[in-house]
């Protein structure tokens, strides 16, 4: 079994929690991300035969007051940076925040979730910003927590990246 | 003579001669090379060749190290296990290998060390059961077992939970190897069930609370999160370069397991060092790693607090005394027990004294004594040992009782023999005397017949003899006593016989006979004491009399005029005499 190291990454609120949720069965309780400002959940999945496990560490949500621990990247295999189209900050925010990994290692597979897809007439997208994402190597992946749509698929498409 | 060569002939022979020369030239460079390195080297160059032909030819290599690895290897393996550490995973890897091939002669081959294995195995196991089964009745009928059920209740824990809790040292639950920089899981060992939910989750948020810890406080590079601590478990850290060793512990860590934990970290980082460095998440390739950290999970059971044997001496020391008191005790009790009987069984055996009961505990005896009976040596006896005699008179009818009652009836220069209370008498005596007597023994009871065909009798003087000998009546005593010895005591019944006889020479009818007996002491201590001793001893001679038998109204007592001892030995005072009077008026009838 291989095993490999998941952050999600994105402004606060955008969805993060949310979406691990839907995708694992928690066993810690979120009050961590409050206080350590970390938790960790895990996933394990057959892809091509092979089985992973995803250890998948949600950090507390960047925002003006909060930044991320970088500690927490370190060995990180892969990142899913979360962005909230409702919120055209939250793209912003998601470009700083791959601009400071992109610091330690400019090579980390990271797939960009367009999350809140269930709310898609609400969304105000920063195509500036998503250009640049795209332009830095991140594939976006549309989706939402609430429905499910694009759950499996995003951390399917990161692992495919990490294990190639 | 020499011909002239044309000039292009002479060239070329020239040209021929030249390369002639330039040919003789190089090889004798060669030589010249070769002889240089003869005189450089001299026969080192010829072995240096063969050294180079031997590293590379690779059947003389394997010939080389064929020749030395064998001791090569018993050498270093007594210098560090290296190279066990390093064979292991190969043999591990031929053994897998050849079972999976070839289980059946893996099988045969290890037959014979299975069997005994199994056997001791099971063997083993059957005592570990039979001791746990030990345990388990021991600890469920004490006290400290009712103590633990009480926990248990109380704290809502299983039973089985407490009692390991309150039996165990510490125990290392689980062994966990973290890759420390992505917090993955390398491996981890557990002992039952362990006691983490999830033991890569646990690894992950383990690195992540260091990270966090690390972080929030200005601490150095070096230094990390060594323990943490909750109730009775305790996290213990060990960070290597690549990896972070951690351990649950249940109780109390000894202080060198530690060690155990740096020499554990060290050997993984020792034998796994390109796969931690390059670890990206696959853990198939750290094979072996499970028995590295399996050392690591160690218990240490409370060791029963063995009280030290120490020799009881002073309890053996009480012991003893104990029972040598009891013993003490029980051999005075049987030698004052035989000593009692023993004075019974003398007592009932003398004559004229018999046993009528005895209280053996109390030491008490009600006897009979007849008058006459030697019954001072038993009352002086009796006195020193603290014995009760309750003594009551009767008469006795033993020939030697009888022979001494009788005696001192008879006149003092009388013999009697009794036999089977045939009483045989001779002598010389008054008819007068001789018809009392008579009268007297045959009213005496035991007494079957009188013979006194060897008697004879006389007619005077006998009186005034009989006066003498009382007058020369002396009783002496020991200094400070008043008690008659045993020669006053024969003195005292010559003087009753005498009496008697005396007696028996008056008139009944016209005569009285009165003794006055008179005490006396030597000149020591106060003249009060010195009276009171003198009117002691006369009271004692007066009271032998009055067991005699001689009424009380015939004798009185006086304290002995010291002026008629002063011409007398010191040692002759302490005397009792008697004064005889004869009066007109009283009788000696009361004496029979």
């Amino acid at each position: 079994m291989i095993r490999k190291k998941v952050c999600m990454l994105g402004a606060f609120s955008v969805g993060k929690t949310s979406l691990i949720s839907r995708y694992v069965k928690s066993l810690f309780s979120e009050k961590y991300l409050t206080t350590v400002g970390v938790k960790i959940e895990k996933k394990t999945l057959e892809l091509n035969g092979e089985t992973i496990q995803l250890m998948i560490w949600d950090l507390a949500g960047e925002d003006d007051f909060t930044q991320i621990n970088m500690s927490y990247l370190r060995g990180a295999a892969g990142y899913i940076l979360v962005v909230d189209p409702t919120r055209p900050a939250t793209f912003q925010v998601a470009r700083d925040v791959l601009d400071k990994v992109s610091e330690s290692s400019m090579t980390t597979p990271t797939v960009v979730a367009l999350n809140k897809a269930d709310l898609k007439e609400d969304w105000q997208v920063d195509e500036e910003c998503l250009v640049a994402l795209r332009a830095q190597g991140c594939e976006t992946i549309e989706t939402s927590a609430k429905s499910g749509e694009g759950v499996e698929a995003i951390f399917e498409r990161l692992t495919l990246k990490m294990m190639e | 003579m020499p011909t002239e060569q044309p000039a292009e002939s002479r060239l070329v022979s020239d040209a021929n001669a030249s390369h002639d020369h330039s040919a003789s030239a190089t090889i004798s460079a060669s030589q010249q090379l070769s002889l240089l390195r003869q005189l450089l080297c001299g026969d080192d160059y010829q072995r240096m060749v063969l050294l180079s032909q031997q590293l590379h030819d690779e059947q003389t290599r394997q010939e080389f190290f064929a020749a030395i690895i064998a001791e090569a290897i018993a050498i270093r393996n007594t210098q560090d296990d290296a190279i066990a550490k390093s064979l292991a995973p190969l043999i591990s890897d031929s053994m897998h290998t050849s079972i999976r091939n070839d289980p059946e002669s893996v099988s045969d081959a290890l037959y014979p060390v299975m069997g005994p294995a199994i056997r001791k195995s099971i063997t083993e196991t059957i005592q570990a059961l039979f001791d746990g089964f030990n345990k388990a009745l021991e600890d469920s009928l004490s006290l400290r077992s009712l103590g633990w059920r009480v926990d248990a209740w109380r704290t809502g824990k299983s039973y089985s939970e407490v009692v390991f809790l309150k039996t165990l040292n510490y125990r290392v639950e689980e062994v966990f190897l973290i890759h420390k920089e992505t917090g993955l899981l390398v491996h981890q060992v557990a002992q039952d069930l362990g006691v983490s939910k999830d033991a890569d989750m646990m690894s992950a948020m383990l690195t992540a609370i260091q990270d966090f810890i690390t972080d929030s406080f200005e601490v150095g590079d070096d230094e990390r999160l060594a323990s943490m601590k909750m109730g009775s478990l305790t996290i213990l850290l060990e960070p290597g370069p690549n990896a972070v060793l951690a351990v649950a512990v249940r109780g109390n860590i000894s202080s060198d397991y530690r060690s155990l934990l740096v020499t554990t970290q060290e050997q993984c980082h020792r034998r796994y060092a390109r796969q931690l460095r390059e670890f990206d998440g696959d853990t198939s390739s750290f094979r072996g790693i499970d028995e590295v950290l399996r050392m690591c999970l160690k218990e240490e059971l409370q060791k029963p607090v063995e009280k030290k044997r120490k020799i009881p001496v002073y309890g053996i020391l009480g012991l003893v005394a104990v029972l040598g008191g009891l013993g003490w005790l029980s051999y005075e009790r049987y030698l004052a027990d035989q000593a009692w009987h023993d004075f019974v069984a003398r007592l009932d055996q003398t004559p004229g004294l018999l046993v009528r009961s005895t209280n053996n505990y109390e030491r008490r005896m009600q006897a009979l004594k007849d008058p006459v009976a030697d019954s001072q040596t038993f009352i002086h006896e009796a006195s020193q040992k603290g014995y009760h005699i309750d003594w009551q008179t009767y008469v006795a009818v033993d020939d030697d009782i009888l022979k001494r009652r009788l005696t001192l009836l008879m006149p003092e220069a009388t013999a009697l023999d009794v036999n089977q209370g045939v009483v045989s008498a001779s002598g010389t005596v008054t008819a007068q005397q001789l018809a009392h007597w008579q009268h007297v023994a045959s009213l005496m009871p035991g007494v079957v017949r009188l013979d006194t065909d060897q008697v004879q009798v006389s007619d005077g003087g006998e009186q005034q003899q009989l006066l003498d000998q009382i007058q020369r009546f002396q009783v002496y005593y020991d200094v400070g006593q008043h008690q008659l010895s045993s020669e006053g005591e024969q003195a005292a019944l010559q003087l009753f016989n005498n009496l008697i006889q005396l007696a028996n020479t008056l008139d009944a009818d016209t005569e009285s006979l009165h003794v006055t007996i008179s005490g006396f002491s030597d000149d020591r201590g106060s003249d009060r004491l010195r009276r009171t001793i003198s009117q002691q001893r006369a009271d004692t001679l007066r009271t032998f009399l009055l067991q005699q038998g001689v009424p009380a109204r015939l004798i009185s007592t006086e304290v002995g005029d010291e002026r008629q001892m002063q011409d007398v030995p010191i040692e002759k005072r302490r005397v009792s005499i008697a004064r005889i009077e004869i009066k007109p008026v009283n009788k000696l009838g009361a004496l029979q």
